[in-house]
């Protein structure tokens, strides 16, 4: 009787394995996706990560019942990625301790994670070549903790009582980890500044002889929190507290105008709030081809918090990326920002960081004495640092290719925009109408930009027209 | 300024030669009845690495887009999507197979990995169109586009959403500086819209 049973059953189970290699029937509708409970994670293949940093990282955890089609399964993986501490990221499912149990095993390819993350160089008439670089360690420790620092040095600037200048800047932070989790900042700066201001000459002389430098030293630092608020929206909360050393002059320009240095003699106190909100729908954050990027902050100094300087800076700029029919993309850009009170004049906003034909600031120092071109006369080539400052611009880009190994994808660009750049006062004291009183000025750039396996990379006219004298 | 150019010219040379996406030619049967049926294979599809990946447990998933056209140009003359997820079950072993497409929606189980393999690299006898579609005397052929996992746009947008800001920090108004970030310098590569896309063009039939 047993043997005629252990038959049976042997003659039944051939037959399934039998029906299973010939592709067994399907109940109509097909069947579920299998279901698991898992039991247990195990991480595999990191030697400097710590398995908490890699845990807190997935989407699904122990516990936890889950089809095996999840989408938090696949988000997982690309989670851990993102953290930019692996090459490769495999996760499987093995069998657990019953049926029906699984253990997510995943196993990581650690990668090298110093990093060079900025690289400055240029030249001026005032100062004939600065440079310097930005290195970071992402996962320092294995604790996942960003840490980076940078510096820039410049040679002897031609201006009068000018001296070298120089910046450090050390900064660390910790990933955003999670669903609205909180990322915490804390940042280090010395800087060693020879600041330009004219004393002689046209306002679009870009003689060093016209130029009078101001020195200035400071040294603070940042501490700030991060947090989302909403599924594309983050805000940020920052104090910067600095010490300003500066021994201001008391010199007039040619005219006998006192030259306004704008900022205290002596030692003076920095100290400020910055409140920021970020909301960004971009499809792809180096190369878009769609969506919007808006960015508000409001930065408070004040007394009540120890600051020697009173104002308040709003800024605000959005830029949104159309497809166009034929593959192409147009970018609206817009940018601007207003000060009231009264700013050491690094607060304020500069033309370089707004005309791409000036040479922008390196980690908070300016090398150049090169104004604004000021092509439609109105005498935006006097505008250095001021109060209110607007940047309206449209970018036509033409994507070139998408998907290499090493080159991931590539993008030709041509941007114009107008600026303008003024202080209240001025706005204020006019002896024409509000539009005619506005300096305004023409931004013109072209070039490409490559996101590639060593970073991202932007090639572009502006880069050497603002290094060029005119 | 030369090292610069030789690093872009190689850096794009790579970029283009790396190109996950090709097109092969392949030879099919066609069946003509009430409905025009086409049988054709492409194993490459799936290399030993993914063949692997088969069997971690979780879902491998292929989209196949399949296109009638005319040889002498002009919009398809009909279209279809099939969808197939193989799933490995670690306790019994076996591969589930679950198979959409306009006929409706079926599931098999499979013993051997070449066997699913083989049902998911391959059309058979897959009717394209309707027999009132394809003119007598006329060349037709099939294209099909079959991706590998491919992501939705919304777990693009997901993926991509962690990688703008890693830092923490924001922005500021106006500052960028000559090399910007490196955001997304290890993942870029990673976030394909598949993990491979084939693209498979038929000899051309006439109906008789």
């Amino acid at each position: 009787m047993l043997t005629l049973k252990r038959l049976v059953a042997g003659v039944v189970v051939l037959c399934g394995l039998l029906q299973l290699d010939a592709g067994a029937a399907e109940p109509e509708g097909g069947e579920a996706a299998p279901t698991y409970l898992i039991e247990a994670i195990h991480i595999r293949g990191n030697s400097k990560t710590k398995d908490s940093v890699i845990i807190k990282a997935l989407q699904v955890s122990a516990g936890e019942r889950l089809s095996v089609d999840d989408i938090r399964f696949e988000l997982s993986r690309f989670r851990v990625l993102s953290l930019g501490y692996f090459s490769e990221v495999r996760m499987r499912l093995e069998k657990g301790s019953r049926r029906g149990q699984v253990i997510l095993v995943v196993h990581v390819s650690e990668r090298g994670t110093i990093i060079l993350t900025e690289v400055f160089f240029g030249s001026s008439e005032a100062t004939s070549a600065w440079g310097g670089l930005g290195v970071a360690e992402r996962n320092f420790l294995g604790y996942g903790i960003n840490v980076d620092g940078a510096f820039v040095l410049g040679a002897d600037p031609e201006v009068q009582s000018g001296a070298v200048q120089q910046a450090y800047r050390l900064r660390v932070s910790t990933r955003q980890l999670g669903s609205g989790a909180l990322s915490v900042n804390a940042g280090f700066l010395y800087l060693e500044g020879s600041e330009f201001f004219r004393q002689s000459g046209t306002e679009s002389s870009s003689d060093p002889d016209d130029f009078y430098s101001l020195r200035y030293r400071r040294v603070g630092g940042t501490l700030g929190v991060g947090f989302d608020i909403a599924r594309f929206t983050r805000m940020y909360v920052e104090y910067r507290g600095e010490r300003i050393d500066s021994n201001v002059p008391v010199t007039a320009t040619e005219t006998g105008a006192p030259i306004d240095f704008g900022i205290r003699d002596g030692t003076s106190v920095l100290s400020t709030i910055m409140l920021g909100l970020e909301r960004d729908t971009r499809s792809d954050p180096v190369l878009p081809q769609r969506g919007g990027l808006l960015s508000v902050s409001a930065l408070f100094s004040t007394g009540v918090v120890g600051s020697t300087y009173d104002f308040v800076k709003l800024s605000a700029s959005y830029e949104h990326f159309f497809p166009v029919s034929w593959g192409h993309i147009i970018a609206l850009q817009s940018a601007g920002g207003m000060l009231f009170g009264q700013a050491p004049f690094f607060e304020k906003f500069f033309i370089g960081d707004f005309n791409d034909l000036v040479p922008s600031r390196v980690l908070g120092l300016n090398f150049s004495t090169l104004p604004s071109r000021d092509i439609f006369g109105t005498s935006i080539d006097s505008k250095r640092y001021e109060e209110i400052a607007l940047r309206l611009g449209v970018e036509y880009i033409i994507p070139w290719f998408r998907g290499g190994k090493y080159a991931y994808g590539g993008d030709f660009f041509f941007n114009v925009g107008l600026i303008a750049l003024t202080s209240r006062d001025e706005l204020r004291v006019r002896d024409r109408s509000l539009a005619e009183s506005i300096p305004v000025d023409m931004t013109i750039d072209a070039g490409l930009r490559l996101d590639t396996f060593i970073g991202i990379f932007r090639f572009s006219i502006g880069n050497f027209l603002g290094r060029i004298p005119f | 300024m030369r090292c610069a150019l030789t690093a872009l010219a190689l850096l794009t040379l790579g970029g283009a030669a790396a190109a996950d996406e090709r097109l092969v030619h392949k030879r099919a049967r066609f069946f003509e009845g009430q409905e025009v049926r086409v049988s054709v294979g492409f194993r490459e599809l799936f290399d030993a690495g993914q063949r692997k990946r088969l069997k971690n447990g979780f879902a491998t998933t292929v989209v196949m887009r399949i296109y009638l056209y005319r040889r002498s140009g002009g919009e398809p003359v009909s279209f279809a999507v099939r969808t197939l997820k193989a799933y490995y079950d670690p306790w019994d072993e076996h591969y589930l197979l679950r198979m959409q497409d306009h006929r409706g929606r079926r599931s098999r189980r499979f013993r051997r990995e070449r066997d699913v393999v083989d049902r998911i690299t391959s059309l058979w006898q897959f009717p394209i169109a309707r027999s009132d579609q394809v003119r007598r005397g006329e060349q037709y052929f099939v294209a099909a586009i079959a991706e590998v996992n491919p992501m939705d746009e919304d777990l693009l947008a997901e993926v991509r959403r962690w990688l703008r800001n890693p830092h923490g920090g924001q922005r500021q108004v106006g500052s960028e500086s000559f090399f910007g970030s490196f955001v997304s310098i290890f993942v870029n590569n990673k976030i394909r819209r598949a993990e491979r896309t084939f693209r498979v063009r038929t000899q051309p039939f006439v109906r008789r």
